[in-house]
């Protein structure tokens, strides 16, 4: 989202505009949830840290300094709340490549049902193909690519408070982790 | 540090380490035992001279990427409603207790215990809440000490929440199990403090 647009629905809310802050949840839900799944939690863990980023952004919603930064505030929270997640380790999540992908053909979301009931499209065949090769890639580009993935594209600077990244290594980590996936595409015949 | 990230939760680079997320920083981008993917595409490094090169295909499979996340993991619909709703917990009215200790952020582990108490702080500029949570449940003091009604939030519609009562030395505790997001809105003769929404 761009951030002029931020800065303007998070001004609108803080001056009680529901809609405002409707849009802004819209648009940057897509960021908050991604920051969750990159981080490879449950589903379970992932809605609990997606609620509490949310509950505590209306919070604090008064008081933020940077309006056009929401994006960030709220990535970087995100992160902190799914490290919490982790260091609380009988919670941690198995991580293991034969696990998840078991988790692709055991438990489909009702999206990926509709696709294939409705017809074996070639191109829902290639998205499948497409996520499985993603969830194939060492763990640092899967990482990266979850979060770029969200949408509206995110900023380095969301991408690098959702991670903890430096923003100037952004850019070479997209290169090589695109070229990664595609390499993976090319032998499966995707691309 | 990022200077974005408007950190209200401790120290900046609090669990860093746990994630394996630390060192990405000093990734140059030719080590091959960084844990960017297995050895199995080791060879696609070869093809980094022609960088330059691929940039619309990336930016082509990137947005293909996208439209695939938005289909095979999106957003729950129902757990985006929650957001949505969660507007009703701005105000301004209520004074915001901020979290300045969570010991699973600076505690150090004790040994041979699996399930010590999550024992966390808040803070207003008067009023000081320690709050620990257990597998029985809640207990605290508000300090100074003071009588105080406090109720346990778990969500932003909560008509009637479970309540607590601290006494006069400001003590409070009771065999409520808390799970998942939840926050405490202390009742004191002077004012209204809602502490920092937390995941317990």
């Amino acid at each position: 989202m761009d951030r002029a647009a931020v800065g303007a629905l998070v001004q609108s809310a803080v001056d009680g505009d529901a809609a405002g802050w409707k849009a802004l949840v819209e648009g940057l839900s897509p960021l908050v949830w991604s920051v969750a799944r990159a981080h490879r939690l449950s589903d379970a863990d992932a809605h609990e840290v997606y609620s509490t980023v949310w509950f505590r952004f209306a919070q604090h919603l008064g008081r933020i300094r940077e309006p056009e930064k929401a994006g960030s505030w709220l990535a970087s929270t995100a992160r902190h709340e799914c490290l919490k997640v982790i260091k609380s380790s009988h919670r941690m999540t198995p991580t293991d490549d034969a696990q998840l992908l078991d988790r692709i053909s055991d438990d489909r979301t009702p999206e990926q049902w509709v696709i294939e009931s409705e017809e074996a499209s070639a191109e829902a065949e290639r998205i499948r193909q497409l996520w499985q090769a993603f969830e194939e890639l060492g763990a640092r580009c899967r990482q990266l690519l979850r979060i770029l993935m969200s949408s509206p594209p995110p900023s380095y600077q969301e991408i690098s408070a959702g991670l903890g990244i430096a923003v100037g290594s952004i850019g070479p980590l997209r290169q090589r982790c695109l070229r990664r996936l595609r390499v993976r595409l090319s032998a499966r015949g995707v691309l | 540090m990022n200077s974005d990230a408007h950190d209200s939760d401790g120290p900046p680079h609090d669990s860093d380490d746990l994630d394996g997320t630390a060192d990405m920083n000093s990734a140059d981008g030719t080590d091959d035992t960084d844990g960017f993917d297995d050895e199995l595409d080791g060879e696609a490094d070869d093809l980094a001279e022609f960088e330059g090169d691929d940039s619309l295909d990336n930016d082509l499979l990137e947005e293909t990427l996208r439209q695939a996340a938005a289909i095979m993991d999106p957003v729950p619909a129902q757990l985006q409603q929650t957001a949505v709703e969660a507007y009703t917990l701005y105000s301004l009215d209520t004074r915001l207790a901020e979290l300045t200790f969570d010991s699973l952020v600076h505690g150090i582990p004790v040994r041979g215990v699996l399930d010590a108490p999550r024992m966390l702080t808040f803070r207003t500029d008067e009023l000081t809440v320690d709050v620990e949570v257990t597998a029985h449940g809640l207990m605290g003091q508000v300090l100074p000490p003071q009588e105080a009604r406090i109720e346990v939030l778990s969500g932003p519609q909560l008509s009637s929440p479970p309540t607590l009562t601290a006494d006069d030395m400001g003590r409070f505790t009771g065999d409520l199990r808390v799970s998942g997001p939840f926050a405490l809105r202390l009742r004191t003769d002077a004012e209204v403090v809602m502490t920092e929404w937390l995941r317990a």
